[in-house]
């Protein structure tokens, strides 16, 4: 069970503003990504589609029972979505081929949904495994929003552990301790997403 | 000699998260707009489940009330639920209606106010106050709700927002309106709400304005944006100083002159008044640094305390030039 996902969608329909606050930021820029890539970087259409996702999200609050990540919740009706928006598209025999890449690659998806509070496979990055970057940002938006922060702060602000920890507001072993599980996550789905390197690393 | 994968240097998998550089983050924009519908959706949801809520608490109460012969009144929803303070009361002028007032029967500056007020002006009255730490200013003939944490509803009438320097952090300050969300994003601006349209009119920064069929119009400074109950949309020209500012200077918060220099009241007037200051001798500026000011300008609009102020210098002024304050040392006499 995702207890802290819970509480959040718990706050939400108490009507808290800053747990909306908190909601949207660290879930909407990742649902963002994870559909813009699947419409080719067409922002308007992937602004489209995650406003009505979290539209339909927000109505059914109550209906989230924590049984998967609140992430993958999201996705899921993300993706629904994304089909609507590509049945009534041109282009919709293109984009359905990738869905149906995801749905066929089960590997992906037992790997990714093992991780807390993870995601769907990721049928762009599994096509185009040469983009890194891509792939790295993928990785990083299907870890554990706290997991994504920590690697981020270390890695690419070179903050020190103490300076994360003042950041975060938790002591220096606890930093440690989330960035041992952070990078071993991230290995995870670096593996799955890139086998024939060897993953990430 | 192969490694287990909890062994791994932690340099490969810092080298490969720094060649990826940061994650792409949704344009401002885009993401002001899709925050605003959710938003507006997911309030929208609160409130019918709060009405809900209400409902099968008042029918308990009532059933409760009637076997304990309680009063009802004394069960009423409002009499345990902990306000939410959403602002702050600085000051009003003229005719002005403020309800509920958190604990007290009347409004002091620096009066709390809590989720659910609402304020009303008559045709003189004026409100200052204070919303999500935006200085915000409610013109005659005006109606807003308090609804919540940085969302307040114009009904109709005007109202003004200041956030100070756009250096200043973000805040989280939405207008809602029936001819859309106006979403502040900083820094200076005032929308005004009739019965047949919305307009929106940035100073200096730049608002959002999202309409409930989805389409959202970044509007910046020196533009302004009119929403027709039709649903007619059009973009505008506008000046950040004269006539359409000209309610925002009728009441405005004095500014502390005692001991600070004449550029600081020099630099609130012209921002007050949307006006660029000029110092054509740019040796002027050192001087304006060096004049200390004393005394206060309390009670006087900031046109009557640039005069004020200015008597009591050196310096002069002129304002012949549309949109801009001219400072100059005067030829002869003065003080200080």
């Amino acid at each position: 069970m995702h207890e802290e996902d819970r509480q959040l969608v718990r706050t939400l329909i108490a009507g808290d503003a800053a747990a909306f606050r908190n909601f949207f930021d660290d879930y909407f820029p990742r649902l963002f990504r994870f559909i813009v890539r699947r419409v080719n970087g067409d922002e308007e259409s992937a602004r489209d589609i995650v406003q009505s996702a979290l539209i339909r999200a927000v109505r059914k609050l109550d209906t989230y029972r924590g049984e998967a990540g609140l992430f993958t919740w999201l996705c899921q009706i993300t993706r629904r979505e994304l089909a609507d928006h590509v049945a009534k598209s041109v282009r919709r025999e293109t984009y359905m081929r990738r869905l149906v890449d995801l749905e066929d690659d089960p590997e992906s998806r037992a790997t990714l949904e093992s991780i807390p509070a993870c995601g769907e496979a990721e049928p762009e990055a599994v096509r185009q495994r040469e983009d890194l970057s891509a792939l790295v940002h993928t990785a990083l938006d299907y870890l554990p929003n706290q997991y994504a922060r920590v690697l981020e702060m270390k890695y690419l602000e070179d903050l020190s552990v103490e300076a994360i920890a003042e950041t975060m507001g938790v002591t220096a072993i606890a930093v440690q301790s989330l960035l041992a599980r952070a990078r071993v996550a991230f290995r995870d789905v670096g593996e799955t997403l890139l086998p024939s390197l060897g993953g990430f690393t | 000699m192969e490694r287990r994968k909890d062994e791994a240097p932690t340099d490969d998998l810092a080298q490969v998260i720094r060649r990826a550089g940061r994650r792409p983050a949704p344009a401002p924009e885009i993401q002001a707009a899709v925050r605003a519908a959710v938003e507006r959706e997911w309030t929208g949801q609160v409130s019918r489940r709060a009405r809900r809520t209400t409902i099968l608490l008042r029918i308990a109460a009532a059933l409760a009330a009637v076997a304990v012969g309680v009063s009802w009144h004394a069960l009423r929803p409002g009499a345990t639920a902990d306000p939410v303070a959403v602002g702050t009361f600085v000051a009003a002028r003229g005719s002005v209606h403020i309800a509920p007032v958190a604990g007290r029967d009347w409004v002091v500056a620096g009066s709390r106010l809590d989720a659910g007020s609402s304020i009303e002006t008559g045709p003189s009255g004026y409100v200052l106050l204070t919303v999500a730490r935006v200085a915000m200013r409610v013109g005659p003939g005006s109606l807003i709700d308090l609804e919540r944490a940085g969302h307040v509803r114009l009904v109709r009438g005007r109202i003004y927002a200041d956030s100070g320097s756009p250096s200043a952090p973000a805040r989280a300050l939405v207008i809602d309106t029936a001819f859309g969300l106006v979403t502040h994003l900083g820094t200076q601006f005032q929308v005004r709400v009739g019965p047949a349209a919305m307009s929106v009119s940035v100073r200096d920064g730049k608002v959002l304005v999202s309409r409930a069929d989805g389409r959202a119009f970044t509007i910046a400074r020196g533009q302004g944006l009119r929403v027709s109950s039709d649903g007619g949309v059009n973009r505008l020209d506008v000046t950040p100083y004269g006539t359409d500012w000209a309610w925002v200077s009728e009441f405005s918060p004095s500014f502390p002159i005692d001991g600070r220099p004449l550029s600081a009241f020099l630099s609130w007037y012209a921002r007050e008044t949307g006006l660029t200051l000029v110092l054509p001798d740019p040796g002027i500026r050192a001087e304006l640094d060096r004049t200390i000011l004393s005394g206060n300008v309390i009670g006087l609009s900031p046109a009557q305390a640039l005069a004020a102020v200015m008597a009591t210098t050196r310096f002069e002024y002129d304002m012949n030039t549309p949109g801009e304050l001219r400072i100059e040392i005067r030829a002869t006499g003065g003080a200080t």
